[in-house]
Formats: C-alpha cells, sequence, structure tokens
C-alpha cells in the first residue's frame, strides 16, 4: 500500500520488472497466483542490503551451496559448471537491468520446475501430471511463451527490498532493516490459485529442497551474510565492497558478472543523496 | 501371520527413549540416530503461524519423508554445510512426556522442550516447544514413525534457523 498521491502508478515503478511478474504469473491457467499458508519469519544477523545481493548473485551457489548440488546429484540431478569462462552454472544466464533499480537474473533452468520441468527428485508418478501441465502451458500461450515460463528461471528484485525467485519453486521474499546489522526477513511460498493438491504438495516439497530456514540452501546463505556483517565491521580500514565483475566489459552481462549488483547499488546510492 | 498381543507401555519407557534419542541429537550421532527410525518415518517442523498445518497444503519449515531425512544429514555432517560448520551445541530438556494415544503398536506421544543452541560466541538460542511422537513399538523398545515439533514462538525471529535436528 502507498499513501502517497503522488508516487508513480504501479506499471510505471515496476517498469521492465512488470514483464518478469508476468512470467510467473503466466503458471497460472486463470492468472491468478496465491501467497500459500505457511509463513517463515526469520531475523538475519546482516545488513539488509547483503540480502539483496543474495538473493540474485549466482556466483556464490558452487561455494556456498555445495550440500545442495550433493543433495541434487544424490537425488539424481547431476549439476556440472562447464568449464567455460565466467559461467558457474550449468547453463548460460543473463543479468537484466529492468529500470527504477529493479534487476533480475534470466536463467536457462537446469534444476526442475514444478511448472513445468520434471526432475526424479518428484518421482515417477509426477511425470504424467508435469506432462499436462506443460501440455496446458503449450495450448495457453504457445510453445515459445510456455517454454519462457517453463524452461527459464529468474531471481528478481524489486527496488528495494521484494524478492521473488522463480527456481525450485516460487518464494516471495521481504525484509526491513532493525539497526544497521539486522534484519527480518518475511518469506512466502506462491503457487497458481487452481493447483491440484499433488501438484501443490510437491511446489512445497521443492521449496524446502533449496529454501527456507529449514532449506538445504537458506541456512548456508544466512551463515555466510551473518560473517559477511562481522567482516564489515573494519569498514574504516577497508572502505571498499569489491564488485566490479563484468565491469567495462563489452557485450552481455552474464549472472556471474556483478553489473545487476552494481545497478542495486548506484540507485541506493542515488535515492541516498549521492551525485550520479 | 500372526498379530502378537500389544505389550503394556509405560510412561518410564517412553521416557527412557526420548532421552536416549535426545542425547543421540545432541552429541551428533546422527547415523545412529536414524537407526531410530522406521522405513517411513517422517520428520515435520510446521510453520510457527500454522502448527497444525498440513505439510501438503502449507508451506512447513522442515517435510522430510525418510529419503529427505537421509538426505539433510548428509548435508549437516558436511564440513560445508557452513550453517553447521562449527556444529551448534544444543542442550535438550525434555518434561510433560505422557502417552496420549494407542493403537496396536502405534503410540502417540506428547512432549515439552526446551532446547539451548549455543554456537561460537552468538546469542543463546532457546527453542521452546512441543514434540509429538508417533512411535511404533518395536521389540522391547520403539521406532520412531512421526516426529513433529511444534515451536512455541510466534515467528523464528531471533531464532534465526532450523539447520540442526530439532
Amino acid at each position: 500500500m502507498c499513501l502517497d498521491e503522488d508516487a508513480d502508478s504501479l506499471p510505471d515503478y515496476l517498469a521492465g520488472a512488470k514483464d518478469y511478474i508476468d512470467l510467473v504469473i503466466d503458471q497460472s491457467p486463470s492468472g491468478q497466483m496465491e501467497i500459500i499458508a505457511g509463513v517463515q519469519e526469520y531475523d538475519v544477523a546482516a545488513n539488509w542490503k547483503l540480502m539483496v545481493e543474495n538473493s540474485v548473485d549466482d556466483y556464490h551457489l558452487p561455494a556456498t551451496h555445495s550440500t545442495w548440488l550433493n543433495f541434487m546429484a544424490n537425488s539424481g540431478v547431476k549439476i556440472e559448471p562447464p568449464k567455460e569462462e565466467g559461467l558457474v552454472l550449468p547453463t548460460r544466464g543473463k543479468a537484466v537491468e529492468l529500470g527504477n533499480g529493479h534487476f533480475t537474473t534470466d536463467n536457462v533452468n537446469f534444476r526442475g520446475r514444478p511448472v513445468a520441468k520434471w526432475i526424479p527428485l518428484y518421482g515417477e508418478a509426477a511425470k504424467a501430471e508435469i506432462d499436462d501441465i506443460r501440455g496446458e502451458l503449450v495450448k495457453r500461450l504457445g510453445a515459445e511463451r510456455a517454454g519462457r515460463v517453463a524452461d527459464t528461471n529468474r531471481n528478481l528484485v524489486i527496488f528495494p527490498n521484494l524478492v521473488i525467485n522463480d527456481g525450485s519453486s516460487v518464494t516471495v521474499r521481504t525484509f526491513y532493516p532493525d539497526g544497521v546489522g539486522k534484519m527480518h526477513v518475511t518469506a512466502w511460498a506462491l503457487g497458481p490459485v487452481e493447483e491440484g493438491e499433488d501438484a501443490r504438495a510437491r511446489r512445497l516439497d521443492a521449496f524446502l529442497t533449496f529454501y527456507g530456514p529449514g532449506g538445504f540452501a537458506t541456512p548456508d546463505d544466512v551463515e555466510a551474510l551473518e560473517l559477511v556483517q562481522q567482516g564489515l565491521a573494519n569498514w574504516a580500514d577497508d572502505r571498499w565492497s569489491e564488485m566490479s565483475r563484468g565491469m567495462g566489459k563489452e557485450g552481455e552481462q552474464l549472472n556471474s558478472d556483478e553489473h545487476h549488483l552494481r545497478i542495486f547499488w548506484r540507485r541506493w546510492n542515488e535515492l541516498m543523496g549521492a551525485q550520479k | 501371520m500372526t498379530v502378537a498381543t500389544p505389550r503394556v507401555i509405560t510412561r518410564a519407557e517412553v521416557e527412557d527413549f526420548l532421552y536416549h534419542e535426545a542425547a543421540l541429537l545432541d552429541e551428533w550421532k546422527l547415523n545412529e540416530w536414524q537407526e531410530l527410525l522406521t522405513d517411513d518415518a517422517a520428520y515435520y517442523v510446521p510453520p510457527n503461524d500454522q502448527l497444525d498445518g498440513d505439510h501438503r497444503t502449507t508451506l512447513f519449515l522442515v517435510a522430510d519423508d525418510r529419503e529427505r531425512i537421509r538426505q539433510r544429514i548428509i548435508r549437516v555432517l558436511d564440513p560445508n554445510c557452513h550453517a553447521e560448520f562449527p556444529k551448534s551445541r544444543t542442550r535438550r530438556l525434555i518434561s510433560n512426556v505422557r502417552i496420549v494415544a494407542r493403537e496396536g503398536d502405534l503410540v502417540t506421544v506428547a512432549a515439552n522442550f526446551v532446547c539451548y543452541r549455543y554456537r561460537r560466541y552468538e546469542r543463546i538460542r532457546e527453542y521452546v516447544g512441543a514434540y509429538r511422537y508417533i512411535l511404533k513399538c518395536a521389540g522391547d523398545s520403539f521406532r520412531i514413525k512421526e516426529r513433529r515439533v511444534l515451536i512455541d514462538a510466534h515467528e523464528l525471529g531471533t531464532l534465526g534457523s532450523v539447520s540442526f535436528i530439532l
């Protein structure tokens, strides 16, 4: 809710982020996604801006989440990044600027999607239903758009503190600072309103393979953020946070570059009164 | 197949079993702990705002089937599980143990717990709540068929995560 009568309209504010939200919403045949019951509320002893970085930088995945990669391998999904320079995931991914400080990663899926890419983790019995979900997408949206919805992942930041991660499942999270070195995080799962019982259960299970305070990845993110925050206590001696990957590079900015992180920090800096 | 007459179960037996389990968890003897589980065991931690939710329709903090428990243990024992390296030191106190239902060889047990968690020089975290078990009689002891952990806190908040077996 916004009480400022002079504020930009929501579509204007969302700018290019709207197209990426539409991609998430297109999972639903009726175009209606709902917040699923059950909220995850937890504190992280780190500055809130670190959560923005963590939500969208992809190069931390192999280092921070090797136990998740092992779990996926144990579950029949072997994830091996190619040796090609700059790629940290098995597939090529981009970082995309969306205006007003918003940005997203745009990655080809490699880890399964409840809508609609089967992986062994979901079990043989799920195959037929996921085929049906894919069929409905193609019928409704055409093959190209269906592929865009079902075969790409995105970690989207709506500036400043709303994150929609459309990966192993869809999580919506927001976070508020409680002083310089602490934040409150609130996270939910998002799903199509008409989702069937088994598909919904699969979505929630897929969520927990990665996300949340009991998931196989998020607790390690929290640990990393808290340790970074502790390291930042020496800011008076070391005033810079290195964020130069991809800077000055010709052509495409990859998800493993830091272009999108610089978008965030520049917008923040601008609003905090710095010169452009 | 003959069905043996169900033996009498006493609270003392259940308490002994729960104390043994708590010791294994606090000592991070997770592979031994796994031997206490049935082949179809489940481990649930419902979200703080939906303690009576169903994991198929509600987003839980943890909703593990037997295979996921196995994978969770591989994960938390790996030094690359950063959230638990170094490992938390936990100390759980269990009380108010009650046998609340009995059906054939299945026994439903309720208990209260406080689990203190220390890690490095961080603040102490106090997890307070209730356990709900479905135990299956096995010889002169039990196996855990279902283990449900209900956290009293209205939000996880400063407890942060559930990166160990709570």
